[in-house]
């Protein structure tokens, strides 16, 4: 009776903790997740392009990571930066076996675009309601990092 | 009578969107829905491009809010795949959109595979269409022919940007239009007249024209009128008070009508020593007109 109860006990305890790291392991997800479109917004204007992969490293992994430096090194050149952020309104979904999470997004781009790096004249701007599908990874060590985004168009 | 001013030219602007021959185009989402008309406007004012995805134009190409009617659809608003109002100042010319190699990244992006693998023989360019960055395309331009010209010529097609009608009437909006007196009809001259887009790959380019031939009229009372030119304009010293020898309506009853006019315009191309026809495009604008009694105006 007592084995019996401790058993059941440990198995509450168990249960509450496996609930608890999946709570963790996912508020750190999204942590991450914000904290790459923060970096994704002005990596290009808070450091030289040299620096770009290393930054962005940080937050991202391939393909993004590359992709975003392509674009930016494209941008840069043709006197294109970016104003204002990207909002996320991320919801994380649950931790997969290999360290991989589906994160779906409704994000408000309306206060953000590209602008004329010379003049700061506004040359696009995004909506207030944008899909996307992203998949965030666990690195060898530890940290949650952004592999893909995907506009995947549609309302949200 | 001098007509009163109408609404500002509303200019729409097709959605950017890559070319069929781009790898791209297989990884790119569905037709994003139009943004709010306050989305536009948040930007910074007119000429800004709205794109429905990817404002930053790094992780997709975006596609830019348009407001042009496709072939079978209606009404400003109402766009086609990536439509969104943006109302930009009339006579901007075209956009053209251009793809540029680039062998710098080229070796980095083929090792991580971003936007798909690339086909044989294809490189990476950059896009951009006006001053906007439109994202990195796969792209084998190889043999140009007809039928590269055709995809380009779809390309341009969506990148043109077309006047909306601006509706003059005489008397003119804002002022009571009366019942059993001819109101004249017709739209700014400025908004019929060709327009043009142009893309371009390396060793080609297609350009497409869009060419205003007729107006429909939508008159709020029921009828309707098509015209097939821009319509006279009122001119007080020489038409005095007859009716449009082209294009008017007389108001039989009083009321408050919409008035709607929607332009049609046939859409051609050429390049690569080809040409053809693609489906006609529409733009539309609308005034609200007070109709009374002549009896009623003069108390």
């Amino acid at each position: 009776m007592t084995a019996a109860g401790g058993r059941a006990a440990d198995q509450g305890a168990v249960g509450q903790g496996t609930v608890d790291r999946e709570a963790m392991e996912r508020r750190a997800v999204e942590v991450a997740y914000r904290r790459f479109w923060q970096v994704e917004a002005s990596f290009d204007r808070d450091y030289p392009p040299g620096r770009w992969r290393a930054v962005l490293a940080a937050v991202a992994v391939d393909p993004v990571l590359t992709r975003l430096v392509a674009g930016a090194t494209v941008q840069q050149r043709r006197g294109i930066t970016l104003y204002g952020q990207i909002v996320p309104r991320p919801q994380v979904g649950p931790v997969l076996g290999r360290g991989s999470v589906r994160v779906t997004d409704c994000q408000d781009g309306s206060r953000t675009g590209q602008a004329e790096a010379a003049t700061g004249r506004r040359l696009s701007v995004g909506v207030a309601r944008m899909p996307v599908v992203a998949t965030v990874v666990r690195g060898s060590d530890g940290g949650w990092r952004v592999a893909e985004v995907r506009y995947v168009g549609g309302r949200c | 009578m001098p007509a009163r001013s109408g609404p500002p030219a509303a200019m729409l602007r097709r959605s950017v969107l890559p070319a069929v021959v781009l790898v791209a185009a297989a990884a790119l989402a569905p037709t994003a829905p139009p943004p709010a008309a306050a989305d536009a406007g948040r930007g910074g004012g007119a000429g800004v491009v709205v794109a429905p995805v990817d404002p930053h134009g790094r992780l997709e190409p975006p596609r830019v809010g348009v407001g042009v009617t496709l072939p079978g659809s209606s009404g400003l608003g109402s766009s086609g795949p990536g439509g969104a109002g943006a109302d930009l100042a009339a006579g901007r010319p075209a956009r053209v959109c251009v793809y540029t190699p680039e062998p710098g990244l080229e070796p980095g992006m083929r090792r991580v595979g971003v936007f798909g693998m690339p086909p044989p023989g294809s490189h990476l360019y950059s896009l951009t269409c006006g001053a906007v960055a439109a994202g990195l395309f796969w792209l084998a331009p190889a043999r140009p022919g007809p039928a590269d010209a055709r995809d380009l010529a779809a390309r341009a097609y969506r990148e043109l940007v077309l006047p909306a009608p601006v509706i003059r009437t005489s008397p003119p909006v804002g002022v009571p239009q009366l019942v059993r007196v001819p109101t004249w009809l017709w739209i700014e001259a400025g908004g019929w007249a060709p327009r043009q887009a142009t893309a371009r790959v390396p060793g080609l380019s297609a350009t497409v024209t869009a060419t205003p031939v007729r107006v429909r009229w939508s008159l709020g009372d029921g009828a309707w009128l098509v015209c097939t030119g821009p319509g006279a304009a009122y001119v007080p010293a020489a038409n005095a008070d007859g009716g449009s020898p082209d294009c008017g309506h007389t108001y039989t009853r009083a009321g408050t009508v919409r008035l709607t006019a929607t332009l049609t315009w046939q859409v051609r191309w050429v390049g690569g020593g080809a040409a053809g026809t693609l489906p006609a495009l529409r733009s539309t604008s609308s005034q609200v007109l007070r109709v009374i009694e002549a009896q009623t105006a003069n108390r």
